[in-house]
């Protein structure tokens, strides 16, 4: 079977999808030929989430992060300039960098001692004068760098394709949740930072089980974490029965599943019905103080905002390929072999917030997500276990089912290059981005994967909204 | 040479068992180093990873031009501390 997609290319793998019939097959998901093409044509090509400019403040800071399987170096030069490099020396491949995160001068290969400074270029080799014979061009060889970075108020984000689209032309209409997610709880743009370093292991499961799930599969919850909701890890504690989540005020919207085929994106997010924003309601009842920062920093964006229709802002959402995102938490999915998923978490938090805003944020998210948290524990049962049980030869004879709101959407001015489910839960989200996927699988490069014209898709402005 | 742990004074620094080279890990910037083609750096900055120092070019027996720049300096190209 193997040998027959390779030879019959997007017409094979088009017959493994039928998104109209929201039938799927198992080998997308465990498929070793298909995963060794997804690292080409998706994550070769995609912009991915990187990391943070608050993890390097510093001219010379550095931190270790992945770009799918390969691991790379964010850093701040000695001139204060981003970069991102392929942590791997020019000379025989040694990683030239081995520490999480730190400060340095340079980078310097324990092999050969090849050394490269801040900003890429190699400016040290032994032996140039006496055994090169000053030979060797340094400017050829420095570190390898990604194709196109873009630092979107904050949050960082590269690509190696250096025909990529822009990043805003990328994100379409989810310019505006992306953007929101990285504003303070005021409302200021580039108003947060992250809690380092990120939580990180690994989970024996295709990528795609948490990254095409995340934000797009309500239809889970109510009996995966059935116990976890009772067991009221919210900062309310055991108020109005407990739950998971903060205690929200309500406000006139319209709530549900929204994606743009058009870009694979998609999410849980909202239409508003009235200008403005919601009340504050109390929900730090556990952390004394914590509930008078957040409410002040309400009031602050209700008099910014209070005339504004603050579409698509807030909520949980999905950046094709491989990143989950809301307003406190990044996650990341990042592939590691076809059975295999190293999972990031990274959690946003106000910049300007009080230590003890910002220690009360870092107990709420540890108890609730990753690998020692309570809810998260709750999905990786079920993908660790769905991989296994999809591997055999009999189960890859029978399609996954994403039939779930299928053909059950409409679209609204409001929000325009979104699509929205009729009704949640809804399977659409999904859909949406095995539909990209499967455009990325079959496009030889950028040129054939399909983008919507300039203006269109709701990035008329190129930021977002708000 | 310096034990595992002990950082070694500047009368100490000893030739360490490579193909020239001293232990220039954890000398301060101003110290000033001979090469081994004779010319002498003065360093600016250490990278403190025991391979590299950058240097600034006080003498070059060849190429009075250096005099003044800057270069990256491999330890095993250092043959003594002037003193």
């Amino acid at each position: 079977m193997v040998t027959y997609i390779r030879s019959n290319g997007d017409h094979a793998l088009r017959s493994l999808i039928d998104l109209d019939k929201g039938i799927v097959s198992r080998e997308i998901y465990v498929n070793e030929e298909i995963y060794a093409q997804e690292l080409e044509h998706i994550f070769r090509r995609a912009w991915l989430f990187v990391g943070h400019e608050s993890q390097i403040p510093n001219p010379g800071d550095f931190v270790l992060t992945r770009m799918a399987e390969e691991e790379v170096i964010l850093s701040r030069d000695r001139k204060g300039k981003v970069h991102i490099f392929l942590n791997s020396c020019r000379h025989r491949g040694m990683k030239v960098c081995r520490y999480d995160d730190g400060n340095a001068i340079v980078f310097t290969c324990p092999f050969h001692a090849w050394t490269y400074d801040t900003d890429g270029r190699l400016v040290g080799v032994p032996h140039l004068k006496d055994a090169y014979f000053d030979e060797l061009d340094k400017s050829e060889w420095g570190l390898i760098e990604v194709g196109q970075l873009r630092n979107f108020y904050g949050s960082i984000w590269a690509t190696w394709d250096k025909n990529a689209p822009s990043f805003e032309e990328y994100l379409g209409a989810f310019t505006t949740p992306v953007r929101w997610s990285f504003k303070a709880s005021d409302g200021t743009d580039n108003g947060k930072e992250l809690f380092n370093p990120a939580q990180r292991w690994r989970l024996p499961t295709n990528w795609k089980f948490p990254a095409f799930s995340f934000a797009g599969d309500s239809a889970h919850a109510a009996m995966t974490h059935l116990s976890v909701n009772a067991a009221a890890i919210g900062p309310q504690g055991n108020v109005e029965g407990g739950g998971r989540h903060p205690l929200r005020a309500a406000f006139p919207t319209k709530n549900g599943y929204m994606s743009s085929p058009e870009l694979g994106h998609s999410g849980q997010l909202s239409i508003y019905l009235q200008p403005g924003v919601a009340e504050y309601r109390e929900t730090w009842l556990l952390d004394p103080g914590v509930d008078d920062y957040y409410r002040e920093a309400r009031e602050r964006k209700q008099a910014k905002f209070g005339d504004q229709f603050l579409h698509l802002e807030g909520g949980q959402f999905h950046i094709f390929p491989n990143c989950t995102m809301s307003d406190w938490r990044i996650l990341p999915w990042h592939p590691h072999g076809v059975g295999m998923t190293e999972s990031w978490r990274l959690y946003q938090v106000d910049k300007e917030a009080p230590k003890f805003v910002k220690d009360a944020q870092r107990h709420y998210v540890m108890r609730y997500c990753g690998p020692t948290g309570i809810t998260e524990s709750d999905d990786m049962e079920n993908w660790n276990y769905a991989h296994p049980a999809s591997l055999g030869l009999t189960a890859q004879q029978y399609p996954y089912n994403f039939q779930l709101g299928a053909g059950h959407n409409h679209t609204d001015d409001r929000v325009p290059g979104i699509i929205i489910g009729d009704k949640g839960p809804s399977e659409q989200n999904q859909r949406t981005r095995l539909g990209r996927w499967l455009q990325f699988m079959e496009a030889t490069s950028w040129g054939n994967i399909p983008m919507p014209k300039k203006g269109e898709n709701g990035h008329s402005n190129g930021n977002g909204t708000a | 040479m310096a034990e595992q742990g002990e950082t070694p004074s500047a009368a100490n620094r000893q030739r360490i068992n490579t193909p020239g080279g001293m232990f220039v890990r954890d000398m301060p910037e101003g110290t000033k180093l001979r090469l081994a083609n004779n010319a002498v750096v003065e360093i600016v900055t250490n990278a403190g990873d025991g391979g590299w120092v950058l240097g600034r070019y006080l003498e070059h027996p060849t190429d009075p031009d250096i005099v003044g720049t800057e270069d990256w300096v491999f330890f095993g190209d250092v043959r003594e501390e002037v003193v």
